[in-house]
């Protein structure tokens, strides 16, 4: 049976294709359109995700929609009735979308579907926005049975579910509801410190160790008011998402010594006393919720999904603290992992198929689900460009990759099928030497052109983790943070201002080491990805280490490249060293002279 | 590294960089120019059947001057079709926020006020709450037919 999921129209628009409940294909709408967090109805991802396993529309048996629009449309209604007669400017910029596409879902569907080749209605199915996201938590997990947690700014009505899957069954037990939600509470932060909403929130979770909690009691006592079992109430009177198109307003401002951070000023030690508190106030929920969840299930498992499990401090803390033993994070958490998890629902529902789970291998193919493209295709592009390159294969390939990034080259890859979810790991990343103490702020200010105090994310061969982290897990989707061994570390001065403190040598792989000593980690292994398995393997013969950076493949504001011409682009756009396509390397000092017109940086806006 | 297969209708959707640009999709340039005129004439047409002859004249002379670029001009008759594009999306959005304005206010408020008088409020924001949890059970679905729907 082939399904076809949709998520869409909110951020991070998204397609799946499940054929046999297997996840055979899923992309994020913006690698194609290359507009960040596009929200449009993903029809160029349809039409890939039907490419890639060389379907027509008319071959598909179902199609899932990733929620209820329907119930959606009301909880819309219901709130401007709560909040009339202000409102009214969020409903005239709400209404004219609902009216010409929101509220004519299956339209919208039928039309991408007949420009893929389909003559005949295909069935059409609606699944919860949170029954889909603990869909996609729970069953591409390697668990047989576990606890699952979703947690975001909202769906229908739900912010936050408790569900116990076992087999090929999810069942949501509990909710809690709009407008009561731990993900718009970390968002009317974001907002506050002057970040933007739906995609500054990795940015505020960066800030946090650059501050002191000197606000937790603050929200505590004036926003939050939390129960023993992690369910809570935000007080509404200092929030302005209800009626207003901001996320807080003078109540905030009363309550946190002044205005609101306008975006791109300065950051002060304000919004980092504000990020550090309500991370602490995230993490405590998060964990007064997943015992809770314990209690209700049983279980010793726990899957997560939803915007809020990409705060990998947060899960970092849960997996050291929490009651589970295990944990399994959707790596597609936000809503682009809807489009997964609701084809994933209706191939269960639909056929009460077996499911089979090993404990260990879960089934998201390491999140590799995008487009790749062979060695012919880029060599005919590059021959027809003029682009020099040179073709290696096998070990000679990894080494000279190692070479490069022992050489303090800063090296772009693409290569391999493309990652679904907003993290890149390793087929479409940058890399370079984690041992640099220069190498966190090249590749901030002159390769992603982004702020200087945020970190990079190593990647580590699996079986070395532990000797790098305090960490002795695999965290193959860059999910979990943990400190770096207490071994490689230095002192830290605490008399250093902020901006010194950024530059500080703070371990032996100082540019993956956070002001905090944490590292938000991805391990590698031989049998998910390896090619990139083997950059590392040659690395640690040529210096002792396994253990690279990588960031995505993009600029600030880009979404990361999909294809290898994104990814030239963005490589000359930029000043990385080396280009490496499928198994083409390019040097960027044999490159000829690449000319734009314009200003490429305002071709995105800034995030 | 082991390099794939080409899998040319994955290359031929996500990046057809050897095809030549897909031309803009819409109608050919005689037939658009063809419409304006009978729309303008027609209305031009109404003003001299309702006797306004100054109407007349303006529209047929616009008509006029439109075929005119269009015929010497072509790329500045696409720059003016694209300018009165935009002008009327904005004069849409302008009618919609007019008209939902007074919508919201005859309908949102009374609602309000009736939910104020009986102290109904589906935001549930008493503060602090009054339970001792805010869970609330989830209620189970009843069949696959469930699905097919688009509310709950
Ligand atoms: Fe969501």
């Amino acid at each position: 049976m082939k399904i076809l999921g949709i998520s869409a129209f909110y951020h991070d628009s998204a397609a799946a294709l499940v054929i046999d409940g297997e996840i055979v294909a899923a992309a994020q709408e913006e690698r194609f359109t290359r507009i960040k967090h596009d929200a449009a109805f993903p029809s160029q991802a349809v039409r890939y995700v039907l490419a890639e396993a060389g379907l027509s529309g008319n071959d598909l048996d179902a199609v899932a929609f990733y929620e209820k629009p329907l119930t959606k449309f009301h909880r819309i209604l219901q709130t401007h009735f709560s909040v009339a007669p202000r409102g009214w400017r969020s409903f005239v910029m709400a209404m004219p979308l609902w009216l010409k596409q929101k509220l004519w879902i299956p339209m919208e569907i039928e039309a991408a579907l007949e420009s893929c080749g389909a003559t005949r209605e295909i069935p059409l199915y609606f699944p919860e926005h949170h029954e889909s996201h603990a869909a996609s938590a729970f069953y591409p997990s390697p668990f047989e049975r576990a606890a699952i947690l979703t947690l975001d700014g909202v769906g229908e009505w739900a912010t936050t579910t408790i569900g116990h899957g076992q087999g090929n069954d999810v069942k949501i037990l509990e909710e809690m509801r709009f407008p009561h939600s731990l993900g718009l509470l970390y968002s009317a932060f974001t907002y506050f410190c002057g970040f933007k909403v739906n995609s500054g929130e990795y940015k505020l979770m960066g800030l946090a160790p650059y501050g002191e909690p000197r606000y937790t009691e603050t929200i505590y006592e004036h926003l939050i008011d939390l129960k023993s079992d992690g369910s809570f109430v935000l007080n509404m009177e200092y929030f302005e998402y209800l009626s207003e198109l901001t996320m807080t307003g003078a109540g905030f401002e009363r309550l946190f010594g002044g205005p609101a951070r306008t975006a791109e000023s300065e950051l002060t030690q304000r919004e980092m006393d504000l990020a550090r508190s309500i991370q602490e106030v995230t993490e405590e929920v998060v964990l007064r919720m997943a015992r809770h969840a314990h209690q209700r299930t049983g279980e010793s498992a726990l899957c997560l999904a939803g915007g809020v499990a990409l705060n990998c401090v947060s899960n970092g803390r849960l997996l050291r603290e929490g009651p589970f033993d295990t944990l399994w994070i959707q790596p597609a958490a936000g809503d682009a992992g809807g489009a997964v998890g609701a084809a994933l629902c209706m191939w269960h529902t639909l056929n009460d198929a077996p499911r089979s789970a090993d404990g260990i291998h879960d089934s998201m193919s390491g999140a590799y689900l995008g487009p790749e493209f062979s060695d012919s295709d880029i060599e005919q592009f590059l021959q027809a460009k003029g682009y020099p390159a040179t073709q290696m294969t096998g070990a000679e390939w990894a080494d000279e990759i190692a070479r490069r990034v022992d050489e303090q080259q800063v090296v772009g890859l693409c290569h391999g099928r493309m990652e679904f979810g907003p993290r890149a790991l390793g087929n479409r990343s940058i890399i370079g030497d984690a041992r640099s103490p220069q190498m966190q702020s090249v590749m901030n200010l002159k390769i992603k052109y982004r702020e200087s105090f945020r970190p990079f994310a190593p990647s580590c061969l699996v079986e070395r983790v532990s000797d790098y982290f305090e960490l002795d897990e695999p965290s193959p989707y860059m999910l979990l943070v943990a400190q770096v061994r207490p071994d490689r570390c230095v002192a830290p001065d605490e008399s250093a201002s902020l901006r010194d403190r950024i530059h500080q040598v703070r371990s032996d792989v100082p540019a993956i080491t956070h002001v905090d000593y944490s590292a938000r980690i991805q391990t590698v292994d031989r049998t998910t990805n390896p090619a990139y398995y083997e950059i590392l393997k040659a690395l640690e013969k040529r210096t002792g280490e396994g253990i690279l950076i990588n960031t995505s493949f993009n600029v600030r504001g880009e979404p990361i490249v999909c294809t290898p011409e994104d990814a030239y682009r963005c490589f000359m756009r930029t000043e990385m060293d080396a280009l490496v396509l499928g198994s083409f390397i390019l040097d960027k000092s044999q490159q000829p002279e690449w000319d734009e017109k314009d200003d490429w940086r305002n071709d995105f806006q800034l995030d | 590294m082991k390099s794939p297969e080409s899998n040319s209708s994955v290359r031929d959707v996500v990046w057809p960089w050897d095809h030549a640009p897909t031309a803009v999709s819409g109608r050919p340039l005689w037939q658009r120019v063809l419409i304006q005129m009978c729309v303008m004439g027609a209305i031009a047409g109404l003003f001299f059947l309702f006797d306004k002859p100054g109407m007349t004249y303006f529209i047929g002379g616009l008509a006029v001057i439109f075929l005119l670029l269009a015929i010497l001009a072509p790329l500045a008759y696409g720059r003016k079709e694209a300018w009165l594009r935009r002008f009327a999306i904005w004069v849409g959005s302008a009618l919609t926020h007019l008209l939902l304005l007074p919508f919201y206010w005859i309908c949102f408020v009374p609602a309000r006020l009736i939910l104020s008088v009986r102290r109904i409020d589906p935001m549930a924001r008493e503060f602090p709450a009054p339970t001792d949890t805010c869970w609330h059970a989830h209620s189970s679905r009843q069949g696959k037919d469930t699905y097919k729907r688009q509310y709950s």
